[in-house]
């Protein structure tokens, strides 16, 4: 029976024998065997950097049969890298990919008032989109007045200065209202401070003369706010 | 080397390897690319995640408390298209999520079946223009409705019926004065002074914690007047209690009794007995006046009969006050007109009532005509609260400062009183 230490050696010597060949060990083995980007789309595979992210695509729920170039090489407006046939594009707003708002799929405009593109993307995709009556699959967000659907007008959505808070450039996290849509669309976890208020002021005065009078609400305001936290888990 | 400490070496070098040589980054923000199925044609976005607290206030309210967030804010008898996943998809329109509804949207004048409860319509509010202008609270409700603070006129809604609190900024006149010469006042009323009166009704400040009807306290947002009925004017034998007025009459078990005994029989409808005094001032007593169809409705057993009473008030038109004055009921042609005292038709106890064109004229009615609503109250008390008229007096002097000296012709008064809370009043 072969102990422990004997064991150890032959590695030992196995090894040395390796190191010894006229091979050398790359220390990041692959990094020579280049993609080819002839063919139409994306030809880099996304999910070797980005598995997690796959991984919950595939968890379920919507967007399941999507692949990431469909969201994130679609912007009329970025201009990716790209080969076409012999041209090559080298990439203008973005290399790869590009970080897009949810309402450019679900903004509800259609061609050419969209400022989706389809010129980036793998030509066997588009079943991942659309039906065979190539109808508009992305539903609309509406109910923000941000379609251009006339009735759309949004005036009554309990949510829409959360939605229109979250578009200021300025102070953004993430493009366009996307903060606002995955809070309520994925399982992102979210930590909400409210800040509410928890009484009326109400100012009443009895207008007067000797003969007339009546009672004037002249002022109803909010006041004692109070801060509290939820947690989206 | 310990068998242990090889493991522990060999699983720290195989957890580095994995480490450097991995491919997958980590995302900013994980599970924002697990998307929500929303293949069900209705909501399927869990509300409560983000609005537990919402959930929980409900979990405590008296009503609403089986409602699911949809119920309300996805109500659709409002027309509203929301949005809704499924195979087809509804793209919303007015609103996407959710709406913040309007009271009224339920509460309207044909009211609204919401998770198999009918909500009933909130009379008058929900009439055209709000309804009569005898509701009490109707100024209320038309500001409500003009603020921004809230939809509609929720925030009227809110105050009254949840755990939202109010704080309520009055101002109103201080006194008024007046000498009363054979039921006229010629020309020496005046009013003088400004009271600000603030009133708080300090609750826990959840909107979404519904208070039932016997939960909605008058006395809160009234506080004035409470403390006119329950403490008066303090340090007096005679507090001051105005908004009470005694009903005068010499039919007592004993001597002068403000308390029981009157012209028609029966305990005393306004008075409020000196004992448990501040119980005794609750929402039913206020209805006793400003809801006299509530009041009867609610005690079917009482001694008199409020039916004609309740046709003299407007109180089957209004929400759940009436605004009214003395004349409502005790006007020339109303049930409860001043009248003849009974005991004492003729002779030098004849005290005629006051509100007939037969004896003294039409004296309430022309106090009606001639002042404005908010002194009427007053121009009462300032005769009819009981410091005026002392227990401990002769027995005559007080009536003839107002009946004269033979009970039938018109007194001389020199009268000061003050609104609530001090009600303080001079009958000389």
């Amino acid at each position: 029976m072969i102990n422990l230490k004997r064991m150890f050696l032959i590695i030992a010597i196995l090894s040395a024998i390796a190191v010894a060949m006229t091979h050398t060990v790359t220390l990041f083995s692959g990094q020579h065997s280049w993609y080819n980007l002839s063919g139409s789309g994306s030809n880099v595979p996304c999910l070797k950097c980005h598995a997690d992210i796959g991984d919950e695509l595939d968890s379920g729920g919507v967007h399941t049969s999507i692949d990431c170039e469909c969201c994130h090489r679609t912007s009329k407006m970025v201009g990716y890298a790209a080969v076409n046939a012999s041209l090559v594009e080298p990439g203008q707003g973005a290399h790869s990919a590009s970080t897009e708002e949810c309402m450019l799929c679900h903004n509800g405009r259609r061609r050419p008032e969209t400022n989706f593109t389809h010129d980036y993307l793998n030509s066997s995709s588009c079943h991942q989109c659309h039906d065979s009556d190539d109808v508009l699959l992305a539903a609309a967000a509406g109910g923000f007045g941000l379609t251009p659907d006339l009735c759309d007008t949004g005036t009554k959505a309990a949510h829409r200065s959360f939605v229109l808070e979250a578009m200021i450039v300025d102070d953004s996290l993430m493009a366009g209202a996307n903060e606002a849509c995955i809070a309520c669309h994925t399982t992102i976890k979210a930590n909400i401070e409210f800040n509410v208020s928890t009484e009326a002021k109400i100012t009443v005065n009895n207008v007067y003369t000797e003969s007339y009078s009546y009672w004037a609400v002249t002022e109803i305001t909010p006041t004692n706010y109070i801060p509290y936290t939820e947690v989206k888990e | 080397m310990r068998p242990i400490t090889f493991a522990i070496i060999l699983v720290g070098l195989v957890s580095l390897v994995l480490l450097l040589t991995s491919t997958n980054v980590f995302s900013l923000l994980p599970e924002q690319h697990k998307f929500i199925n929303i293949d069900n044609p209705s909501n399927d976005i869990d509300c409560v995640a983000c609005h537990s607290r919402i959930r929980a206030e409900l979990d405590n309210s008296d009503l609403h408390g089986n409602f699911s967030c949809e119920d309300c804010h996805r109500f659709e008898g409002t027309g509203i298209i929301f949005a809704e996943g499924g195979s087809l998809a509804t793209s919303g329109e007015e609103a996407h999520a959710a709406y913040t509804p309007r009271c009224l949207d339920c509460h309207d004048s044909d009211g609204a079946t919401v998770a198999g409860e009918y909500a009933t319509p909130a009379r008058a509010f929900c009439d055209e223009n709000y309804g009569c202008e005898y509701s009490a609270h109707k100024a209320l409700v038309a500001k409500a409705n003009e603020s921004s603070m809230s939809v509609g006129e929720n925030e009227a809604c809110l105050v009254c019926h949840t755990n939202y609190s109010c704080e309520l900024d009055y101002s109103y006149f201080k006194g008024i004065s007046y000498n009363l010469s054979s039921w006229s006042f010629g020309t020496s009323f005046s009013y003088s002074g400004q009271r600000d009166y603030t009133a708080n009704w300090g609750k826990s400040g959840a909107k979404h914690v519904f208070l039932s009807l016997d939960k909605i306290d008058c006395t809160k947002c009234h506080e004035n007047i409470y403390e006119a009925l329950v403490t008066g004017t303090n340090g007096d034998p005679d507090d001051y209690l105005t908004h009470a007025p005694i009903e005068i009459s010499h039919r007592g078990s004993s001597g002068r009794h403000w308390d029981t005994g009157n012209p028609w029989g029966h305990d005393r409808y306004h008075y409020v007995p000196y004992e448990n005094r501040a119980e005794s001032v609750n929402n039913s007593y206020c209805y006793e006046c400003h809801n006299v169809n509530k009041y009867a409705d609610d005690n079917p057993s009482l001694p008199y009969d409020l039916a004609s009473v309740a046709t003299d008030t407007n109180s089957s038109n209004v929400h759940c006050a009436e605004a009214l004055w003395c004349q409502t009921c005790h006007g020339r042609t109303k049930t409860k007109k001043v009248i003849d005292n009974p005991d004492y038709p003729s002779g030098a106890d004849k005290a005629e009532g006051h509100s007939d064109t037969s004896g003294y004229g039409d004296f309430v009615d022309d106090v009606t005509s001639n002042y404005a609503r908010t002194f009427q109250g007053d121009i009462c008390m300032g005769c009819h609260e009981a410091a005026v008229h002392p227990s401990s007096g002769s027995g005559t002097e007080e009536c003839q400062r107002c009946h004269g000296s033979n009970q039938t012709s018109g007194g001389n008064a020199d009268v000061y009183i003050e609104s609530e809370p001090s009600g303080y009043a001079t009958n000389n």
